[in-house]
């Protein structure tokens, strides 16, 4: 039971999205995704989602051909938070996150109580009545991703869960990030598999089980956050110099950026 | 957010359609009591007999006249309506008005492309003699006529939807939705190519055809007939039948096509019959009653202002709304110059314009 890519590869025209990949992602496990602007996150995560067909190679959900589902049965299996969404109707945030309920048949009264449950577990229960085209974009944010939680809130009949987040910090707030890191490491402790697109290291070291470090369409490099994030590893991907100490709490490695050269001069 | 209930706002709807049909019954160049019409309906029923020869004379004008008269503004006003919010709801846009994005006028090529061949490939009808019966509304080439314009409207119609669909949102892959200006530049596009079609088939015409051709394309409801009414009918009902079912669909769809597919939604399967459905929709209203601007655009618009862009309620409402607002109005235009009347499209475009403008206006404002 997993979600996995098999030397998966993404063109477009003449152009390399991603080069192979193979890539497990297995329940109750989260991985982070890090890499420069370009390199490939969002195509990685466009093919595991379903929402791009791979030029090459297969990707494959609980031991199924993505492309061989059932769009309901992997709705209720596999829910996708994308880096934009381009609502621009009045809708209430409640009937926003009802839709994530629409793969479902579990009656109104239960997607209801689910509705309630997600929103407020992205700290935004107070917004329920509100218009959806009214909220900041950290608001727009959590209620999309309460949207995405309440989709797959209960255990789906098709297997193992998944989901699947691109930059879900991006307009957040310091203590809506750290929400946001508490409510996946929540679902991962159920069962569900997590892989969210970051571009701060330092968040993906504090939740991440596996860290993925891409640049220009290839994994470079795949493992425990502690073992990946090296001085040498992020001056490869990344070009920059940085520092790397333990946390003082959690031990988990931190990544401070040198001042730059030019500065100093 | 709301201003009222879905259910509140259907209920007045089908209430403020039953008072729009009245007053068209009673209003006209010969005014009808309220009370001729009560004891119309009842000797219809058969619950009197009344043979007072002023009441008949009243019921044979509206059945005659007023009766299929209001019932084709009912019918084609819910289908432009319906159209016009699946449509939005289609392009993510409370902009996309069939009439403004090419729709109506590819449908009304269609038709009149319809009757050239036609023309051209039927043994023994001129062109000129064959656009003319069809347009001139003769009883007998219009069982004819009626099919044939309302086939080329569709085909018209889809293949407008289909070109502007595909330009402004990138084949529905672009992840920023649906642009605007490409919409309504598409639409410019598609209005003058019609336009030039419908230039050429003027090109043939006589004095007398030039002008019903002019007053078709304005929108007119004053052909209703029977047959008509059967038509409109009939495209209404697929319409809901077919819109309905779908709403949730169409909800997500709001989110943009990946989401919508990330929901579980069958979004190629939602689009071909949201596009085939409009198209239906628009091709037999400009059929029945020629191009009737901005129903589609107005209706949908005051309805989302009032109970929120739920298509579950959006949808229905929007069809009663469309369906009173087209009654009302083409009782206004048969009063306001009475005895002679104005084309309807006029006065709902008249209606329509201003209120293009604001929406334009605040898009523009969200948008900086």
């Amino acid at each position: 039971m997993s979600l996995n890519t098999a030397a998966a590869t993404l063109r477009v025209g003449k152009s390399v999205l991603l080069q192979p990949t193979s890539l497990t992602l297995k329940g109750g496990e989260i991985t982070a995704i890090c890499g420069p602007n370009g390199a490939g996150k969002t195509s990685l995560l466009r093919l595991l989602s379903a929402d791009v067909r791979p030029s090459s190679g297969g990707v494959s959900l609980n031991g199924r051909e993505l492309s061989q589902w059932r769009a309901q049965d992997r709705a209720q299996t596999l829910a996708v938070l994308p880096q934009h969404s381009s609502l621009n109707f009045a809708f209430a945030v409640e009937d926003v996150v009802a839709l994530g309920r629409s793969p479902h048949a579990s009656g109104r009264q239960r997607d209801q109580q689910i509705v309630s449950a997600a929103l407020a577990a992205v700290d935004s229960g107070h917004l329920r009545g509100r218009c959806y085209t009214d909220l900041s974009g950290g608001e727009q944010q959590r209620v999309h991703l309460a949207r995405v939680l309440a989709q797959i809130w209960q255990p789906s009949a098709h297997g193992e869960r998944y989901l699947l987040l691109d930059e879900p910090t991006a307009s957040l707030d310091l203590a809506h990030q750290a929400l946001l890191l508490d409510v996946v490491k929540g679902f991962a402790a159920e069962g569900v598999g997590v892989c969210l697109v970051v571009h701060d290291l330092n968040l993906a070291a504090r939740c991440a089980d596996r860290l993925l470090l891409m640049r220009a369409g290839e994994v470079v490099a795949s493992g425990p956050p502690a073992e990946v994030l090296t001085v040498a590893a992020v001056k490869a991907v990344f070009d920059v110099d940085v520092q790397l100490l333990a946390h003082p709490q959690s031990g988990a490695p931190l990544v401070i950026q040198n001042e730059s050269d030019k500065k100093l001069r | 957010m709301r201003l009222c209930s879905p259910k509140m706002l259907l209920c007045s709807g089908l209430v403020l359609l039953v008072v729009a049909m009245l007053s068209g019954a009673m209003l006209g160049p010969v005014s009808i009591p309220l009370s001729s019409l009560l004891d119309g309906l009842a000797t219809v029923f058969g619950f009197t007999v009344q043979t007072s020869e002023g009441l008949q004379r009243d019921l044979l004008i509206v059945s005659a006249i007023r009766l299929p008269r209001m019932l084709l503004a009912a019918l084609v006003g819910a289908s432009l309506a319906l159209c016009g919010a699946a449509m939005q709801g289609l392009f993510r846009n409370p902009l996309a008005d069939p009439s403004l994005i090419g729709v109506s006028a590819g449908a009304s090529l269609g038709a009149s492309l319809m009757i050239f061949t036609a023309g051209v490939l039927l043994p023994g009808g001129t062109l000129g003699h064959l656009s003319q019966t069809v347009l001139s509304q003769a009883v007998l080439p219009e069982a004819l006529g009626l099919p044939l314009m309302a086939g080329g409207a569709f085909i018209g119609g889809s293949l407008a939807v289909l070109v502007v669909y595909r330009l402004a949102t990138g084949g529905g892959n672009s992840s920023s939705g649906t642009s605007v200006a490409t919409m309504l530049l598409a639409g410019i596009a598609i209005s003058a190519l019609a336009g030039a079609g419908n230039s050429l088939l003027s090109f043939y015409a006589d004095n007398e055809m030039l002008r019903r051709i002019s007053l078709w394309q304005m929108g007119r409801l004053d052909g209703a007939n029977w047959p008509r009414v059967w038509m409109a009918g009939t495209a209404l009902a697929l319409l809901l039948a077919g819109l309905l079912g779908q709403s949730r669909a169409l909800n997500a769809l709001l989110l943009g096509e990946s989401e919508a597919r990330f929901l579980g939604i069958d979004v190629e399967h939602l689009k071909r019959r949201v596009v085939l459905l409009t198209a239906l929709g628009i091709g037999v209203s400009v059929a029945v009653a020629g191009a009737i601007a901005f129903v589609g655009l107005v209706v949908p618009h005051i309805v989302r202002l009032v109970i929120g862009p739920d298509h579950r309620y959006l949808l229905p409402a929007s069809a009663l709304l469309g369906a009173s607002l087209l009654v009302f109005a083409d009782t206004l235009s048969r009063l306001v110059v009475a005895p002679a009347e104005l084309p309807v499209g006029i006065v709902t475009a008249l209606l329509g314009v201003p209120f293009f403008f604001s929406l334009l206006a605040r898009q523009r404002r969200t948008a900086a």
